[in-house]
């Protein structure tokens, strides 16, 4: 996660991924591997903010406000959500 | 019903009476009137059986302007984000142009905070649904501060059950993504676009002159085929004005839009030191109306602000109706425009601060109330108007002088003229439209001898 701490432009969709927003929510869809993800709520707002460049600072002073926590409380419920998508791998870390 | 609030409108050999507190018009001869008039004077309701049949309507149709709001604030009209006065585009007629192109941003705490306000107040009141839009200067200007809100409040509206409907009025300059953001997250896009290249880079170049065509088309083109509704607002100029059904046509053949809203420029000193005027206001109608012919054949609304025969109201803007707008600095104001506009002319249009700490509006109760009565203030111009209901005396800062005189300006001549136009297109009078508006085209009327036949 250490590139995670710096910038979230770093942080792109998984290979082939792609998704698609509503009022409620953003569908986030492998055609490969056939699976979707339902995203809701401020993940479906994080995913946004990465679609939209925001830096992470700004992914987690946004999510902080958000939640109503700090900074930092904020900040390891997003790099929970970071590492499940990294996981699950519709996101991945961009090699530079 | 008082007799002031009916009117007969010359047209051609004809008139047009209108009673708008009944949405009632008809077509009537110069004889009908006159059996009309005696029939009001006398009170002899049974002697013409077409002045029984109208009056008897009248009576049975009887409607009241929106009322404007009393006591504490408790339905706000709306809740406005200025989330910033700097902007990214360098319009030659930009009324706003004093503010610095680089003016600081609304700190997202502050949205935050009067987004918890405006759905507490909401909730406090049982209100289910809502509306926040956004201005600027250019709102995408600070992006921040919308792709923040838009989520936040969403989010926190629905924990209360309250249902958001979110718009933004912008210059259409940025990037595709958060063009297709913008697509599948706000309900409503007022989209600034003044027509093919050739008006759009006269009128609104980037801040270093070049041409701003290519950008705003390709995001009109995504926003078109987005989820949102989209609005595009057309400013008017003496260049333009003739040109109004073919820019018509030229939109409705590149995009999927809701409606098309044109309005007349307002000249200030950057536009005049650019050479663009207001159109003549005759000619402005006379193409708005054919525009609206245009767009009407693909199911697009024409609007134009105080011409909208639906709504019956005291105020033509949200000022007096309780809006919320919410400044940069966190200031509560009724009207978008620079503070300095209204203390021109003597206004004071701020009503209470946004509390970051508390998330509280603090309001002062006295100024809102001066506000309401404001909008509620009649002017002697508009007493014998058949548009007082629609345009209701049009903006209060930049007509204020205007409607306290016993003249009616360009503001009012179109308005009145296409006031007129929509009534005989509304009651089917298509015919007598057509010939009137080719009388318009061929021989336009000034001013002055705009008739205000007041039965």
């Amino acid at each position: 996660m250490s590139n995670l701490s710096r910038s979230s432009s770093g942080l792109v969709k998984g290979r082939g991924i792609y998704s698609v927003r509503d009022r409620e929510g953003v569908f986030v869809i492998d055609p490969e591997r056939q699976i979707y993800w339902r995203l809701t709520g401020l993940e479906a707002d994080i995913w946004d903010w990465i679609a939209l460049n925001h830096p992470f600072e700004e992914i987690l002073q946004f999510s902080a406000l958000y939640l109503d926590l700090s900074v930092e409380a904020a900040k390891d419920q997003v790099f929970k959500v970071f590492q499940k998508w990294l996981s699950d791998g519709i996101l991945r870390v961009e090699e530079t | 019903m008082p007799p002031a609030d009916l009117f007969a409108i010359p047209v051609l050999d004809k008139y047009l009476f209108y009673a708008p507190l009944s949405r009632y018009a008809r077509v009537i001869g110069a004889d009908e009137l006159g059996h009309l008039r005696q029939a009001l004077a006398t009170e002899d309701r049974d002697s013409d059986p077409l002045s029984a049949q109208i009056l008897a309507h009248l009576q049975l149709n009887a409607f009241t302007p929106d009322p404007l709001p009393q006591g504490p604030l408790t339905n706000p009209f709306f809740l406005g984000l200025i989330t910033t006065r700097g902007c990214n585009m360098g319009c030659r007629y930009c009324d706003f142009s004093t503010t610095p192109k680089t003016s600081s941003a609304m700190p997202v705490e502050l949205a935050r905070a009067a987004i918890d306000a405006y759905l507490d107040l909401l909730s406090q009141n049982g209100k289910q649904a809502g509306e926040i839009q956004f201005f600027g200067g250019e709102p995408f200007f600070r992006n921040r501060i919308v792709e923040f809100a838009v989520g936040y409040a969403r989010h926190s509206a629905l924990k209360k059950g309250i249902e958001l409907h979110f718009e933004v009025t912008t210059n259409g300059l940025f990037g595709t993504k958060r063009s297709a953001w913008i697509a599948d997250n706000l309900d409503a896009v007022v989209l600034s676009l003044d027509g093919p290249a050739e008006f759009q880079n006269a009128h609104r170049p980037l801040i270093h002159g070049a041409g701003s065509f290519e950008k705003v088309f390709q995001n009109a083109r995504i926003l078109s085929e987005g989820n949102t509704d989209l609005i595009i607002r057309v400013c008017v100029t003496d260049k333009s004005a003739s040109q109004l059904p073919e820019i018509a046509r030229w939109i409705a053949g590149e995009f999927i839009a809701s409606s098309v809203c044109f309005e007349p420029l307002t000249a200030c000193e950057l536009s005049i030191q650019h050479g663009l005027l207001p159109p003549d206001p005759v000619t402005f109608a006379a193409m708005y109306l054919q525009a609206e012919d245009e767009l009407a054949q693909y199911g697009i609304l024409t609007i134009t602000s105080g011409t909208d025969l639906n709504r019956l109201q005291h105020s033509f803007c949200p000022v007096g109706k309780d809006a919320i707008l919410v400044t940069p600095e966190g200031r509560l104001n009724a009207c978008y425009l620079l503070e300095q506009e209204w203390e021109k002319e003597g206004l004071d249009l701020s009503f209470g601060r946004i509390n970051p700490a508390s998330a509280c509006f603090q309001i002062d109760a006295e100024n809102l109330e001066a506000i309401r009565c404001l909008a509620a203030t009649r002017h002697p111009l508009c007493a014998g108007c058949f548009c007082k209901y629609h345009c209701a005396g049009a903006c209060h800062v930049n007509h204020r002088a205007a409607r306290d005189t016993s003249a009616y300006d360009a503001v009012c001549v179109q308005t009145r003229l296409i006031t007129t136009g929509k009534l005989l297109k509304r009651i089917q009078q298509i015919d007598l439209y057509q010939e009137w508006i080719s009388a318009l085209v061929q021989a336009p009327i000034t001013a002055p001898s705009i008739p205000n036949c007041l039965l």
